[in-house]
């Protein structure tokens, strides 16, 4: 394929709502979905990605952007002879941050991390969703998922008395 | 009824209500035992996604251990986490919400319950024998193509004894080894599997895969012989620690089965069926199976498999495959020997509970595919797989007119390097059953007939790394035996076996460079006027200090 030797080649992603974004494909090709368009040629020089609107995609750029590879292509960081550990260290930080989104975007972003494939991104978002069932009371679960408690009182009761065990 | 299913979904799950249903079930499985019960508590959808005996079954291998069924997943899992100590607690009513439906999990519960005793499938062209000649089996079969026998196993005892009831009876407290890939180890008593069995509703289920029967049940062998035409196995001459795994005692309930695979380092099997019936699909070296990708890694030729469980395969993919496409196929009846030769793709399901023997093989037949297989280097063994799939860069794009869905190319990752090959009709940018029925399919096999991909050991050695060596290059982890037992099995086939020397030299010329190292010797010999070694100590392996 003619994509190996240039470094530096662009991408064009479109999102539904009419935004165009230009990445280098090394970034773009963090999501193993696009990473298939391209590798069977079904990607010509734009990527109409579906289901996820620019504001969502912006950020799923910004998260494939920091989490490339430092092999070279990305610029100022890779230049430094930085510690692995000290990297990962600085990444989890900088995911640490990222992550600290409203509800909607987050759940957004786990929709679109599955939708593109990218792993480390599915599994921050799902963490992050993850901690807040763990740790937190049943009202709490409710107001954070803005789900409504849909059963009957009794039903209630009686799904509260058979998970009795959860709660020792 | 859509419009009512997402009310009750939207309200019930509020933000997560985004997420399709596959997603959830996902995250849900991330949620530790306790937190998955509480969560069933707060709403109607929540409740649901937190009973799927799935996730519950997905919990338990992750704790392992003793197994003992109690009837469903989630019993099991509560009371191995003890979790709930008295039965009662644990009993609950089924549970119907109106106004939800979910088409993953339908999907999925389909798979669970759907019967296959009608599922047989046989055209006949597997071609049955009642049995063989040495000389008729070497010249028309093997290395050539499957074959199934009616009369290898009919003096067996194993014809009688190896019936579930007579097994149960004999082995009960015997404990087995399963197959199931989880993180934890399971261990469990024959008389526990068979309880299992009976009462679960898997779509996966556990399956007795067992290498060491041998061991934890020695009677087992005196039940059964290899059949005459199975007799040479050259990785006889290792001692049995040393030697791969190579014999499997089998036993799975309908549903169960071997997903698609290659025999590992390229060995040959057979399999011998007592009890119960098996499906199989089988498509010749090189050829990928529709839905499955093959990884090798650049880095050191680790082999991975991505394919589907063998029943959703046969449901999901199978319907969809052109006339051309399909596999080679047959049912293989109790009594029944098949033969896999080298290299051949298979995937089985039993269509009721089946007791099986398997034993893996190297003969002078596929001797130097073995070897080859274990060199170092990634391209041959992705050739002899993958066919010219697994060809880099040039090849297969330029030869054929349908690119897509063939195409391989490395790829820099922050792990390792591998090479993705896919085969015709591999699953599209999804790994989403629900899309299974949506793939497309390049006509690869077609164009692959212009091409010359033989499985022959010339074709296929082509494919070698030159420059690699055994030892400067990593081993590969998924080669059958490590590299010093490769070395040693060389050198006792070489001592033991003087009348195949002319074959194990190509064979140790393939897996570990004798050649090169024997050209070494002849100069240092020559250099310092030293004896030419004897016949018997003339292949430069073992120690490497004939070459310092």
């Amino acid at each position: 394929m003619a994509t190996r030797e240039a470094g530096k080649k662009m991408i064009m992603l479109k999102s539904p709502d009419g935004m165009e974004f230009e990445v280098e494909e090394a970034v773009a090709m963090e999501s193993q979905t696009i990473r298939k368009m391209i590798e069977d040629d079904c990607a010509d020089t734009a990527i109409l990605i579906p289901n996820i609107n620019s504001k969502i995609l912006s950020r799923v750029i910004e998260y494939c952007n920091k989490h490339v590879p430092t092999t070279g292509a990305t610029g100022a960081a890779a230049s430094d002879t930085v510690a692995p550990a000290a990297l990962a260290e600085d990444l989890k930080i900088w995911d640490a941050e990222f992550i600290k989104v409203n509800r909607a975007t987050r759940f957004n972003l786990i929709q679109a991390a599955s939708y593109l494939n990218i792993k480390g991104l599915l599994d921050l978002t799902s963490q992050t969703t993850i901690d807040t069932i763990s740790d937190n009371s049943l009202e709490e679960i409710r107001s954070f998922l803005s789900t409504k408690n849909d059963y009957l009182p009794e039903e209630e009761q009686t799904i509260r008395r058979e998970n009795q065990w959860a709660f020792q | 009824m859509e419009s009512a299913g997402n009310d009750r979904r939207g309200a019930a799950l509020g933000g997560l209500a985004v997420l399709p249903d596959e997603l959830l079930c996902a995250i849900v499985d991330l949620l530790q035992p306790t937190d998955i019960g509480r969560l069933a508590c707060v709403s109607s959808v929540m409740y649901i996604l937190c009973n799927e005996e799935p996730l519950w079954m997905s919990k338990y291998l992750f704790v392992g251990g003793h197994f003992e069924y109690k009837g469903s997943w989630k019993k099991t899992t509560l009371s191995r986490l003890n979790l709930c100590s008295e039965k009662s607690e644990l009993e609950q009513k089924a549970r119907h919400f109106d106004g939800f439906n979910s088409l993953y999990l339908y999907r999925r519960w389909y798979r669970c319950f759907t019967t296959l005793s009608s599922y047989s499938f046989d055209n006949g062209h597997v071609e049955r024998k009642d049995d063989l000649s040495l000389d008729h089996f070497r010249s028309q079969y093997d290395g050539k193509g499957p074959v199934l026998l009616g009369k290898l196993a009919e003096s067996w005892p194993a014809r009688t004894k190896w019936s579930m009831q007579q097994l149960v009876h004999d082995y009960g407290e015997v404990t087995f080894r399963i197959s199931q890939r989880s993180p934890k180890k399971i261990i469990m008593k024959l008389k526990d599997y068979v309880s299992y069995m009976e009462l679960q509703h898997d779509e996966d289920p556990l399956y007795i895969f067992d290498d060491k029967f041998g061991e934890s049940a020695p009677a087992l062998l005196e039940d059964y012989r290899v059949p005459h035409l199975f007799q040479e196995d050259l990785f006889d001459v290792l001692d049995y620690e040393q030697r791969p795994a190579f014999r499997w005692f089998i036993i799975g309930p309908e549903r169960s089965g071997a997903s698609w695979h290659v025999d590992p380092g390229l060995t040959s099997a057979w399999n011998t069926l007592l009890c119960g019936r098996k499906r199989w699909a089988l498509y010749p070296p090189g050829r990928v199976p529709g839905g499955v990708t093959v990884h090798v890694s650049a880095e050191d030729g680790d082999v991975d498999i991505d394919t589907p469980t063998s029943l959703q395969w046969w449901l999901d993919i199978y319907p969809h495959l052109a006339e051309h496409e399909k596999p080679l196929e047959c049912t293989q009846l109790p009594g029944e020997t098949i033969f896999v030769p080298s290299g051949w793709w298979h995937c089985v399901l039993n269509l009721e509970t089946t007791v099986a023997v398997t034993q893996n093989f190297v003969n002078q037949s596929n001797f130097e595919h073995v070897c080859l297989d274990m060199a170092p280097g990634h391209c041959h063994k992705g050739v002899c797989r993958a066919g010219l799939l697994a060809v880099p860069g040039k090849s297969v794009r330029d030869m054929e007119n349908h690119p897509p869905g063939t195409i391989t190319l490395n790829h820099n990752d922050m792990t390792r390097t591998e090479e993705r090959l896919k085969g015709s009709g591999s699953v599209r940018a999804s790994n989403s059953e629900s899309q299974y029925s949506s793939f497309e399919f390049s006509d690869v096999d077609k164009s692959l007939e212009n091409q010359v991909f033989s499985y022959d050991i010339g074709f296929l050695s082509q494919f070698l790394e030159k420059e690699k060596d055994h030892y400067t290059s990593v081993w590969s982890p998924t080669n059958p035996i490590g590299q010093r037992e490769a070395r040693e099995w060389l050198r006792r086939l070489w001592v033991l076996k003087p009348e195949l020397r002319g074959l194990i030299w190509k064979g140790a010329c393939l897996a570990i460079n004798v050649d090169k190292w024997y050209a070494c010797l002849e100069e240092i010999r020559a250099c310092h006027s030293l004896p030419a070694p004897s016949e018997d100590e003339k292949l430069p392996v073992g120690t490497g200090l004939h070459c310092l």
